[in-house]
């Protein structure tokens, strides 16, 4: 998913899916992202952001 | 975009389907598990098993966390969506699983009041909404999801949040592997490994596949292009008599895991002395519950479950599918009083499910060419 807006205080990410749904999606597991990131999220939790394992 | 357009060219498909019966010994029949339905979703939506011969046999493991959820967890989530008071939550697929007297969905028609969350972030919203109610969320899947319901738990935590808890059926992928390469019905020669399992766990507790077993697993994305390469890495291991964990999932799997997901899921779990499978029995330490640290949040403790081991449906062949000793389509069911619409099994249920995977895809049979 696409990160489309960030609360880095709350480690909350919206992000857009590939169809355009947007979901509210936790970023404590992938550290502080940012607009643009790729992330790749499981059931609402960032596990990992694309590219940078 | 990104990450996908350049893992589903066709013409690298077909080259690398041309390297991979090139890499092929004469003769020799391969036969292949991948673990995750996600994989086995992916063979058949973008026809990668079209792209290779018959000599490489495909088989579904055990790596779809609703299909190996059994009857009496579906029982005991409905014995606490009937509690008064409850909103009890869960991911779209679970509504339809069957238990021993029916669905969830069925449940909430007569009166329960089940709602579908995306996340267990989403059930801890609803929880914060109505906190006059109790608010249940039914985690279910393995280590790729057990970390969202963790740090949701942390969060419920943190805020307060008194009238939230988790009905948790988490698993983990490493003891039913090992039950399978314990199983004398089996005969594997390598594994396609769950990447985003190991996105988060890492390729090495893996490891003990090859070093005990013999076996070579390559960890694998999930566009068509990583399946084949995958493909393509175990047959180039077996030709060269290598055996080893490798990793072609790169982009997104670190060889160690995710550090933050591991140190959260140390926190908020701890394993089961044992654990029911669909299909597989009870395996010990398989599965998660939530440690004493975060007792006041489960749900299992707070209402109390039948707990109650109940038996599949004798037409129902889900067990043999997911142990991977027989094909979807030979069940004597599938397709006909099992579908979509209407499953027996979990199989036919889960979008990663090998039985909705065949159906949807219309493997009805199979038949290919041997090289």
């Amino acid at each position: 998913m696409l990160v489309v807006e960030v609360d880095l205080a709350e480690a909350l990410a919206t992000c857009a899916a590939a169809d355009g749904g947007r979901q509210l999606v936790q970023t404590d597991l992938v550290g502080p992202v940012s607009a643009g990131d790729k992330l790749l999220v499981h059931a609402g939790a960032a596990i990992a952001l694309e590219g940078s394992p | 975009m990104r990450y996908v357009d350049e893992f589903r060219d066709p013409e690298l498909g077909r080259a690398l389907a041309g390297e991979i019966v090139a890499t092929m010994q004469p003769g020799c029949h391969y036969k292949l598990m991948e673990v995750c339905g996600g994989h086995t979703h992916s063979i058949y939506k973008y026809g990668i098993a079209d792209l290779l011969p018959g000599n490489i046999e495909l088989v579904h493991g055990p790596g779809c966390p609703v299909c190996v959820i059994p009857m009496g967890r579906i029982d005991d989530a409905i014995a606490v969506a009937q509690q008064e008071r409850v909103i009890f939550t869960c991911f779209g697929d679970m509504v339809r699983v069957p238990g021993s007297d029916g669905t969830l969905l069925d449940a909430k028609a007569a009166g329960a009041d089940v709602r579908m969350v995306y996340s267990p972030l989403d059930a801890l919203r609803i929880a914060r909404e109505y906190p006059e109610r109790e608010v249940v969320f039914l985690a279910v899947g393995f280590e790729t999801t057990a970390p969202s319901t963790a740090l949701t738990l942390r969060r419920a935590r943190d805020e307060r949040v008194p009238n939230f808890s988790c009905l948790c059926n988490h698993v983990t992928i490493v003891p039913p592997l090992r039950a399978l390469l314990e199983s004398p019905d089996l005969r594997l020669d390598g594994f396609i490994g769950p990447g985003h399992v190991a996105t988060v766990v890492g390729a090495r507790p893996f490891e003990f596949i090859p070093r005990q077993y013999g076996r070579p697993v390559v960890i694998a994305g999930f566009e068509p292009l990583d399946v084949m390469q995958a493909i393509h890495m175990i047959l180039l291991q077996l030709r060269d008599g290598r055996c080893q964990v490798e990793n072609q999932y790169r982009r997104v799997v670190p060889y160690n895991g995710n550090p933050r997901a591991l140190e959260v899921l140390a926190e908020v779990f701890e394993l089961r002395p044992h654990f029911e499978w669909r299909g597989l029995g009870f395996i010990s330490q398989s599965a998660l519950r939530l440690s004493a640290a975060y007792a006041d949040f489960d749900a299992e403790r707070r209402y109390g479950v039948p707990g109650l081991r109940v038996a599949d449906p004798k037409a129902c062949q889900c067990g043999e599918v997911l142990k991977g000793v027989i094909k979807p389509w030979e069940c004597k069911v599938f397709g006909t009083a099992c579908t979509p619409e209407r499953a027996i099994g979990t199989c036919m249920v889960s979008a990663e499910g090998a039985c909705a995977a065949y159906y949807s895809y219309g493997r009805l049979t199979r038949e290919r060419q041997l090289v």
